[in-house]
């Protein structure tokens, strides 16, 4: 619980600064401190239990069957890198405090950095692969946020954005790796992958794994080759520089490689991958950081250079190693935190953070000089201080290796260290004695003094952390240490001596080496720097970063703009076409194959029709511009689909394709109406020669898929429903017993739809608004309907209605049904309304049919409701027989009053549809025909 | 027997009717003309073989069949109604008629004279 | 296998309704995506029909001397369908009218379509 609470602590946290600014930046900053205090006092609270060698767990289970558990552990590696997180966060609080500027928003800022600290303190303490990866990711998220924290200044924004991509990228790499490495463990829980070390090791995807791993710790570590964002991730301010970039996030990396130490390590890929990367860096970025002349670009490199000192210890792999590893990355976090807030004293004060025109600043910052001189005299490795030690037992580890990288020369990777060694003294003089030294600078911008106390003791305390820790290790470090090394190499660890002296030996001749050498380079600089800047040029990592995205983003910008150009047809093309595809795919693999089939005999007459129904559809794709033609040929293509379902025994379907058919005629001429009534040619040759190629594949697609249902046999469901059909829906028409009763809710949901486009059509003819160049009405005075129509369409409406209520009436045990009757009475009613006017027979009927709809759909639901009074679920259908004199067995069913309700809808809604289209005139007082000019 | 006869008979006229109708629309020379065919022709035709319906299914189960009459009753009322639409359509739109010479003012029925 | 039989009129017909919808819906003018639209309806329709195999000539309602029942459950779902492919339709057309109306123009990509 108390793990829980100290990682939830900062991020709930975060919301307290925030909300404090209101009452003063101070306030703020003590709500900030308060938060990092008691997060601090926790986690001591666990220091007893912990240097006794026992680890504190915490564990929930979140998701088991992908192995997800919320699980925390405080061993000694963990318990460090919180020591140091809580720590230094206290210290960066309280310089933060006094750096920020009265126009800087502080209340966000600490709102960002507990956040951030929060998110860290998850990574450390994590037991979980996936727990660890999340707040991998949120720290790289608040990182972002911070390191933007100047959002006016275009080199935050673009520093934020490169170290986002490229920790983010990353942070992807490791997901994959992560996921490796449980697959091969078979679990998610680092404190059981830590012991399965073989295991992992011998496995065959170990290669894979550690190479994505990697790549998210030396993404995050700035590692070569992904070292470049640190340097323009300075544009954030001094305490998130000297909070992320030197003690925390970039070390989170090599946490990584200490905290899966005795998981990965052990074999040549990982001494080749990450010795020869931290290799290359530490010179590399060494080199690099003498030519800087900014402060906080050459402590970025310096940063860079030493983390690349700790992940060759890693990658040297033994016990010993480790060690050295987690001693330096104590001592660096101290160091170089004071080293950047020195910086940021220096550039507050004077204004600028440029080496070349500070000088001479002794006189007037003694105490911030000081300070200076102590930490940098720790990061160059004098004796006494803390880096002196650390720097020494990387040199014993790094003669003691004796591997020949090269045959013959087992003394490469030493020369390298020395080497790099050589330029770190060189710009640890630079930072201190171009800096504080020399001739007073004349043209700054601000009269330089030392700071206020608030920013100094940050400074002070890790300063003399440097110190005593260099003096006396043992006391100060050497108990965390051990715990430290012993979680990370798994087992006790191996003698080690942190005495001052060790003896004349290799290691102190190196650092002997180093230390003239660096002086000369010191002396030697702008040879140097001249050599860096000139004959040697370096590909700028920004310009490749920058255009590597704008290619990308031009990329993406091209294929969009091609296949999304604003032409529907194109988009329709693209979409037939990936559905073509589809459809034909089975058929090349061959998993879709023709069966035996029934082969049903042909007949002339099936022949016949099917010949006109295709000629009709090739002919309405053909004719399609003469509108009214396709309109006539189509309806044919519907009536010849109602004799077939006829001949394939469906009556009920035949019925309503036909009356639909009718309607859809009725519909399409109204539309006419308003319509030019010949379509113009405008698609080129070539479009019509893809859109038929489409249209050939699609058919030939589609009759395939048909071929092949029809051929294979099927196992229908459906002999429930015809077994059913009598007994228990007391229908003998089977198709509509489902319909109202087996299925009908299906049915209850389709009259819904029906209403529904009945109402959107009312709605985009009356509700929302004329469109100027229609003029809804129905002036029937100017038209002088034939009488003969009216006469015969009068006399016609009672037989209608009375074939309907026969259709009705007899669905249930014959072809019929309330669909087929609902339409039938449309038609009638319609022909009312062209016989004699919409004006005319709205004034003898229903006025608005939105009423009938809605009874129509209550007399639907209502009778489902029924059943539940009955205690039965929703629609249930009831049957009985009755006994009448005269008309003798009568039946009386539930499913009636449904029927009744889908037939008023039906009615209704077809209604409501084709009259309101039929008051649309077009507002011009000529014919639209004669508009067009084409008769 | 003779029942066959007769339904043979009756969808044999009804197949000729209907033949010539069809032939009509596609031969003959105008709008107007054309119109004779489907409505006419067909309609008998029509009627033939809905006879033939009544008597085949009246023989074929107990007691007469009637429904087919009813198809018959409607046909017989509704075709001379579309035909005549069709004729009042063709003489607003001015459809040339071919069989004689052109008739004065035959597009604007006259509001005053009865129909 | 035999080639020359009902279910290859069916399936035929099918894809002969699907490719000239097709080729409709494609076109430059909404009246013309509303045939097509009609046209794949009917196709859809048609499948669907389909995948419950031919029956030709059974009996559709149960009697006591049908030998055999044509499949009624696509028979219930295609007749929704045709019903819900109307509904859609008419929405569509009113839809094409009112975008005809407001925008002055019927090609599918509204004003300023014409050439793309």
């Amino acid at each position: 619980m108390t793990l829980l609470l100290i990682v939830l602590l900062p991020l709930v946290g975060a919301l307290l600064p925030a909300w404090f600014i209101r009452w003063g930046r101070n306030q703020s900053a003590l709500a900030a401190g308060v938060v990092t205090g008691t997060a601090f006092a926790l986690l001591l609270s666990l220091s007893s239990s912990v240097f006794a060698g026992e680890v504190p767990r915490a564990d929930w289970t979140w998701m088991s069957s992908i192995g997800l558990s919320l699980a925390f552990m405080a061993d000694g590696l963990g318990y460090l890198f919180a020591f140091l997180i809580l720590g230094i966060g206290l210290l960066v609080v309280l310089y933060a405090r006094y750096y920020l500027s009265e126009k800087d928003p502080m209340g966000r800022f600490y709102a960002y950095l507990l956040l951030f600290m929060g998110a860290m303190l998850g990574v450390v303490l994590a037991d979980n692969l996936i727990v660890l990866l999340v707040f991998w990711e949120l720290t790289s998220l608040t990182s972002f946020l911070l390191i933007g924290y100047w959002k006016h200044l275009p080199e935050g924004r673009q520093g934020a954005r490169m170290a986002l991509v490229v920790t983010g990228g990353g942070g992807l790499a490791m997901l994959a790796g992560f996921i490796l490495l449980g697959n091969i463990a078979g679990t998610y829980q680092l404190s059981e992958i830590l012991q399965m070390g073989e295991v992992i090791q011998a496995h065959d995807l170990y290669a894979p794994m550690l190479v994505l791993v990697l790549i998210g710790a030396f993404t995050k570590s700035a590692q070569f080759p992904f070292h470049f964002w640190l340097p323009h991730a300075m544009a954030a301010p001094t305490p998130v520089s000297a909070y992320l970039h030197s003690a925390t996030m970039v070390k989170a990396g090599v946490f990584l490689l200490a905290r899966l130490f005795p998981a990965l390590s052990g074999t040549e890929l990982w001494f080749f991958l990450v010795t020869g990367a931290g290799a290359a860096t530490l010179l590399f970025a060494a080199y690099v950081a003498l030519t800087k002349h900014d402060l906080k670009g050459l402590l970025a490199y310096s940063t860079v250079s030493h983390l690349g000192m700790i992940t060759v210890l890693f990658g040297i792999g033994t016990a010993a190693a480790a060690v050295v590893g987690i001693f330096h990355i104590m001592n660096h976090a101290a160091f170089k935190a004071s080293l950047f807030m020195n910086a940021g004293i220096v550039d507050h004060e004077t204004g600028t953070r440029d080496i070349r025109r500070l000088s001479g600043l002794w006189a007037a910052m003694p105490i911030t000089g000081v300070l200076a001189i102590i930490a940098a005299a720790a990061m160059a490795g004098v004796p006494l201080f803390n880096g002196f030690l650390s720097k020494e037992m990387f040199f014993e580890q790094a003669w003691a290796l004796e591997y020949q990288f090269v045959e013959g020369v087992p003394w490469l990777l030493p020369a390298i260290v020395t080497l790099a060694a050589l330029f770190s003294v060189a710009y640890s003089i630079r930072l201190v004695w171009s800096v504080f030294f020399g001739p007073q600078a004349e043209d700054l911008p601000k009269p330089p003094h030392d700071p206020p106390f608030g920013m100094l003791l940050p400074v002070g305390i890790l300063a003399a952390l440097c110190i005593v820790v260099g003096i006396v290790p043992v006391l100060v470090a050497g108990p965390m240490l051990a715990v430290a090394a012993t979680a990370t190499i798994g087992i006790a660890p191996p003698e080690y001596s942190l005495t001052l002296w060790h003896g004349f030996n290799i290691p102190l001749l190196m650092t002997a080496l180093a230390f003239v050498g660096g002086i000369v380079a010191y002396w030697k600089r702008w040879a140097i720097i001249g050599l860096h800047e000139g004959p040697l040029p370096f590909p700028e990592a920004k310009r490749i970063f920058d255009g590597t995205i704008d290619r990308l983003a031009a990329f993406s910008h091209g294929t969009t703009a091609a296949l999304e150009n604003g032409s529907l047809q194109r988009y329709l093309a693209l979409l037939v076409g990936a559905a073509v595809v589809a459809m034909g795919w089975p058929f090349l693999t061959g998993s879709w194959s023709a069966g035996p089939g029934p082969g049903t005999p042909l007949d002339g007459m099936s022949l016949v029709v099917w010949a006109i129904l295709v000629g009709a559809a090739v002919a309405t794709a053909a004719l399609h511009r003469r509108r009214i033609l396709a309109l006539v040929v189509v309806s044919v293509v519907g009536l010849m689909l109602a004799l077939a379902f006829v001949h394939l025994s469906a009556p009920d379907l035949a019925l309503t394709q036909l009356s639909v058919e009718v309607v859809t005629v009725v519909l399409l001429l109204l539309a006419l109406h308003l319509l030019p009534k010949e379509g113009p040619s405008e698609d080129s040759i070539g479009r019509k020669a893809r859109d038929v190629g489409l249209a050939v594949a699609a058919g030939c697609a589609v009759t395939a898929m048909a071929w092949v249902i029809l051929t294979n046999p099927v196992d229908t469901i459906s002999g429930f429903h015809l077994a059913e059909s009598y007994p228990g829906g007391g229908g003998t028409n089977v198709v509509n017993v489902i319909l109202v009763d087996f299925r009908g809710f299906d049915t209850f949901g389709e009259i819904i739809v029906l209403a529904i486009a009945g109402l959107g059509i009312y709605a985009m003819i009356d509700a929302l608004g004329v469109p100027d160049r229609w003029k809804i009405g129905s002036p029937d005075d100017e038209v002088r309907y034939p009488l003969l129509l009216t006469v015969i369409t009068r006399l016609l409406l009672p037989l209608a209605l009375l074939v309907s209520m026969y259709l009705f009436l007899r669905g249930h045990n014959q072809p019929g049904g309330g669909f087929i009757a609902g339409l039938v009475t449309a038609v009638a009613l319609i022909l009312q309304y062209v016989a004699s006017g919409i004006g005319w027979t709205t004034d003898r009927f229903v006025r608005d049919y939105h009423g009938a709809i809605a009874l129509g759909v209550l007399a639907a639901g209502a009778t489902g409701l029924g059943a539940w009074l009955f205690g039965y679920p929703f629609l249930t259908g009831w049957f009985d027989y009755f006994e009448l004199p005269i008309i003798g067995e009568f039946e009386l069913a539930s499913a009636v009053l449904f029927d009744i309700g889908v037939y008023l809808t039906v009615v209704a809604g077809v209604l409501l549809m084709l009259v309101n289209m039929g008051k649309i005139r077009n507002a011009s007082a000529a014919a639209p025909d004669a508009a067009d000019g084409e008769g | 027997m003779i029942g066959e006869l007769v339904v043979s008979l009756f969808i044999l006229v009804g197949a000729t009717f209907a033949l010539i109708g069809s032939i009509g629309l596609v031969r003959l020379p105008d709008f107007y003309t054309r119109l004779h065919g489907p409505t006419k022709a067909t309609t008998l035709g029509v009627g033939a073989l809905l006879l033939a319906s009544v008597i085949y299914f009246s023989a074929l189960r107990e007691g007469l069949s009637l429904h087919e009459a009813l198809i018959t009753l409607f046909l017989f009322m509704t075709a001379p109604v579309s035909a005549h639409l069709l004729v009042r359509a063709g003489l607003h739109h001015r459809v040339e008629s071919r069989s004689r010479a052109p008739a004065e003012d035959h597009g604007h029925p006259d509001p005053e004279a009865p129909i | 296998m035999d080639f020359l039989v009902m279910e290859m009129l069916v399936a035929t017909g099918v894809g002969a309704m699907a490719g000239a919808g097709v080729y409709l819906v494609l076109r430059a003018r909404t009246y013309s995506v509303i045939l097509g639209l009609a046209l794949l309806g009917y196709a859809a329709n048609t499948f669907l029909f389909a995948s419950g195999r031919l029956s030709v000539g059974l009996a559709p309602v149960i009697s006591d001397d049908a030998l055999a029942y044509p499949d009624p459950l696509p028979q219930a779902l295609v007749l929704t369908a045709i019903v819900i492919g109307f509904a859609m339709i008419a929405f569509a057309v009113v839809l094409m009218l009112r975008a005809h109306a407001d925008l002055g123009t019927d090609h599918v990509d509204g004003p300023g379509g014409a050439g793309r």
